[in-house]
């Protein structure tokens, strides 16, 4: 009878347990669920209903005024292939992009400077490079304004007094200088990110390869370009990507130092989007617009990392 | 002398105003039969309400003083009316009020340009009410003049109350001009010489600051209004107009335009220059001449105490042609469509607008006026006075014109802001701009009912 009721008790424990981890597991998924429900929520507010309404408005005209658009199917899209502003305005980008390599290069150079070791006071150099990175766009945008300032702008005087007064013009003004002038600006606010994601990539690297390196006769260019580059491959690849991005998707600097100018030669795609959009008050043709331009990021960066992936 | 008693060798009689003023304001908007209120007007002057307003007077802290003293007097009067004013600058206001009126958030009463392009466009989207009951209850019909009313009736209804005359003409440091010998430039051949005379002098002889983009517009419409035909500009500077930018005369005054940067009369490097940077070098005297609307004199008054400042209409260049100006008003005073109380809106907007208390303290405060007002006992600032003269001229001559590319539409107005920079900067010819403004007055055009 004992043995009989230890059976029934065993035999009534061994699906109970299974069970009892399947609730368990349940439960963790519930509350799993729970505690992600607000950044959902948050997510689809802020992130897929915008993405949605703007993928919905580029199919349509509208001023932003009235209460309802129109709609305009594909006409914005067929509109954008012949816009030679649009066009205009992604080689601007293009340019910037490139021009963000010399940030990146900068942001090389001096993380490779800073990590050796006899250089006293690393930790102060690094800090103080660093500062730009911290720093509002719109804040640095108007410093850099009053530098490039004709006449009595800082750089202008600079050059004066190093006797360069031939050079001096108005950078922001002149067609041939202003988009050059810009991605200056933009680089100075980015070195310093460069540069910490090189120092961090910096200590991964084992110091033995550089003391082997080293004893077989490598110079400090032959280690840097046989060693350091090498070994940050994923740096240079993360940073290549997010300037890319950041690049293509830049406004701030323009808006505040340019508007565009002169003329169209520091427009970018996202100022024209804007300029559509909120200054000529075609929403629908800028959601089209900036549509596009994210379609043009998303390739973009699915190309790079995949050749990257493939090349690795 | 000191700065006290300089500030009152300003002042002129009263009669002089007033004979200058009968002049420019002859002839207002015809009275037709009164017509009633909208229905649902919301509280009723004499009832309890609560009024927001907007006003575009951000920048300028002398004129928001008037108009707080006139609002304070209206709610001491109304006792049951709470007025709010908000101060914003025209480029904050343009940025925000549209989008904010759409949303059906906006302000009972704003201040906004009154053109086509910009007022016009909250008209067409219904976003701002018809005043004309109100202009017939009150009488505005009758005061305003029908030059400045025309800047603010879309499709024959009155949209706002025009704030301010304007006209674009020559301001001078007239000092500089004695001290170097150099006559008034009051004929197209003076005023050329005067730049020639000031450059070789070392100043710079036309202040001029384009980065903000819009002030090309005002210094190539003053040589436009001094070698096209009115007529020709309204049609092109008219959404119902069927004129273009490419007129020759259009393209031989862009030339000048772009011919007076070539040879160094303006300011170096323009396109890096803000207005309110060019302006200061006129305070300073560091530039003869200032071609501007009459709306910143306030500013030049409080700031150019000390100099002496003439303000004269911009000479014609083509002499066949009578005195004209660029112009129109300086912003209109209209009520939101989503008010809840615009009954009261415009008891506020007759008070502020069309009282004789209201009339004199902006025309003593140098904002010409929209009325028949007739400056009966107000002393004005010399400059002023000139002022009124200039108004004048244009009205009694060839008229008033358009602030130029940026009337019809916002896509002209963006044509403009990138070809006048390049324009003035010699890196696109006359017919580039011209052809790509027309471009966008065509699409303009075909996207007004």
């Amino acid at each position: 009878m004992t043995v009989d009721l230890g059976a029934t008790t065993t035999s009534q424990a061994a699906p109970d347990e299974p069970r009892r981890r399947a609730g368990s597991r349940r439960r963790e998924l519930a509350s799993g669920y729970a505690l992600a429900v607000p950044a959902l929520v948050l997510y689809a507010a802020f992130m897929l209903w915008p993405i949605s309404q703007t993928l919905w408005l580029s199919f349509t005209n509208w001023n932003g005024l009235t209460s309802s658009p129109t709609w305009a199917g594909l006409d914005n899209y067929r509109r954008l292939v012949g816009d030679d502003r649009f066009y205009n305005g992604l080689l601007n980008n293009l340019y910037w992009v490139i021009g963000s390599w010399l940030a990146q290069g900068l942001g090389l150079l001096l993380a490779a400077l800073l990590s050796a070791q006899w250089i006293r006071g690393r930790t102060l150099f690094r800090t103080i490079l660093f500062v730009p990175a911290t720093m509002a766009l719109v804040v640095v945008g108007i410093a850099w304004e009053q530098i490039y300032s004709p006449g009595d702008g800082l750089l202008n005087t600079a050059l004066s007094a190093v006797g360069l007064d031939s050079l001096s013009r108005g950078w922001l003004a002149d067609e041939s200088t202003a988009m050059s002038a810009v991605i200056a600006t933009a680089n100075w606010t980015y070195y310093g990110f460069a540069m910490v994601v090189f120092l961090g990539g910096l200590q991964a690297i084992d110091r033995h390869l550089y003391e082997a390196a080293a004893m077989d006769g490598a110079g400090a260019w032959s280690q840097f370009r046989h060693i350091t580059v090498p070994g940050l491959r994923n740096q240079i690849t993360l940073l290549l990507v997010v300037s890319f991005i950041n690049t293509l998707r830049t406004f701030d600097l323009v808006y505040v130092m340019t508007n565009g100018g002169p003329g169209e030669a520091t427009e970018v795609v996202a100022y024209h989007v804007y300029a559509l959009a909120f200054v000529t008050r075609q929403v629908g043709y800028g959601a089209a617009a900036a549509v596009v331009l994210t379609v043009v990021i998303l390739v973009a960066t699915t190309i790079f990392l995949w050749l990257r992936e493939k090349d690795s | 002398m000191s700065q006290r008693s300089q500030h009152r060798a300003y002042l002129r009689p009263a009669s002089a105003a007033a004979g200058v003023l009968a002049l420019v304001l002859a002839g207002c908007v015809g009275g037709g039969a009164p017509s009633s209120p909208a229905a649902d007007d919301g509280p009723t002057p004499g009832e309890d309400a609560r009024l927001s307003v907007i006003s575009q007077l951000g920048d300028n802290p002398a004129l928001q003083g008037v108009l707080q003293r006139l609002n304070e007097a209206y709610m001491e009067a109304n006792p049951g009316v709470t007025v709010d004013i908000e101060y914003l600058t025209l480029e904050d206001l343009t940025k925000t009020l549209p989008t904010t009126l759409a949303s059906g958030a906006g302000p009972d009463v704003f201040d906004y340009d009154a053109n086509e392009s910009s007022l016009g466009e909250l008209a067409r989207s219904e976003l701002v009410l018809p005043l004309d009951p109100y202009a017939d209850e009150y009488g505005w019909t009758e005061s305003l003049a029908v030059s400045a009313a025309s800047r603010t009736t879309y499709d024959d209804a009155l949209f706002g109350v025009p704030r301010s005359s304007e006209a674009v003409g020559l301001f001078y440091n007239a000092d500089a001009f004695t001290r170097l010998r150099i006559g008034a430039p009051t004929s197209y051949d003076a005023f050329i010489a005067a730049a020639e005379r000031l450059q070789e002098e070392g100043l710079t002889p036309i202040a001029f600051g384009n980065k903000d983009q819009w002030p090309s517009g005002h210094l190539v419409g003053a040589a436009l209004h001094s070698m096209t035909a009115l007529s020709t500009i309204e049609s092109f500077e008219t959404l119902s107009g069927s004129g273009s930018w490419t007129d020759p005369s259009v393209l031989e005054s862009f030339d000048e335009a772009a011919r007076w940067a070539a040879e160094g009369y303006i300011t170096p490097d323009f396109n890096g220059v803000s207005f309110d940077d060019a302006l200061k070098s006129f305070y300073a005297g560091q530039a003869g001449m200032f071609v501007e609307g009459t709306g910143v004199t306030p500013d030049i008054i409080e700031n150019m105490a000390d100099t002496s400042v003439e303000f004269v209409s911009f000479p014609m260049r083509d002499e066949d042609l009578e005195q004209q100006a660029q112009g129109g008003v300086g912003g209109a005073w209209a009520i939101s469509a989503s008010s809840a109380a615009p009954a009261i809106a415009a008891d506020w907007l007759d008070f502020v607008h069309f009282s004789d208390e209201a009339e004199r303290a902006w025309l003593q405060a140098g904002v010409l006026p929209t009325t028949d007002y007739d400056g009966a006992g107000v002393d004005v600032p010399a400059l002023v006075a000139d002022n009124l003269s200039v108004v004048s001229a244009a009205q009694e001559g060839g008229g008033i014109g358009y602030w130029t590319g940026y009337s019809t539409s916002p896509l002209v107005t963006d044509a403009w802001n990138s070809g006048g920079q390049l324009l003035l900067a010699g890196d696109a010819a006359p017919d580039e701009v011209a052809a790509s403004l027309d471009e966008a007055l065509e699409q303009a055009r075909s996207n007004d009912p």
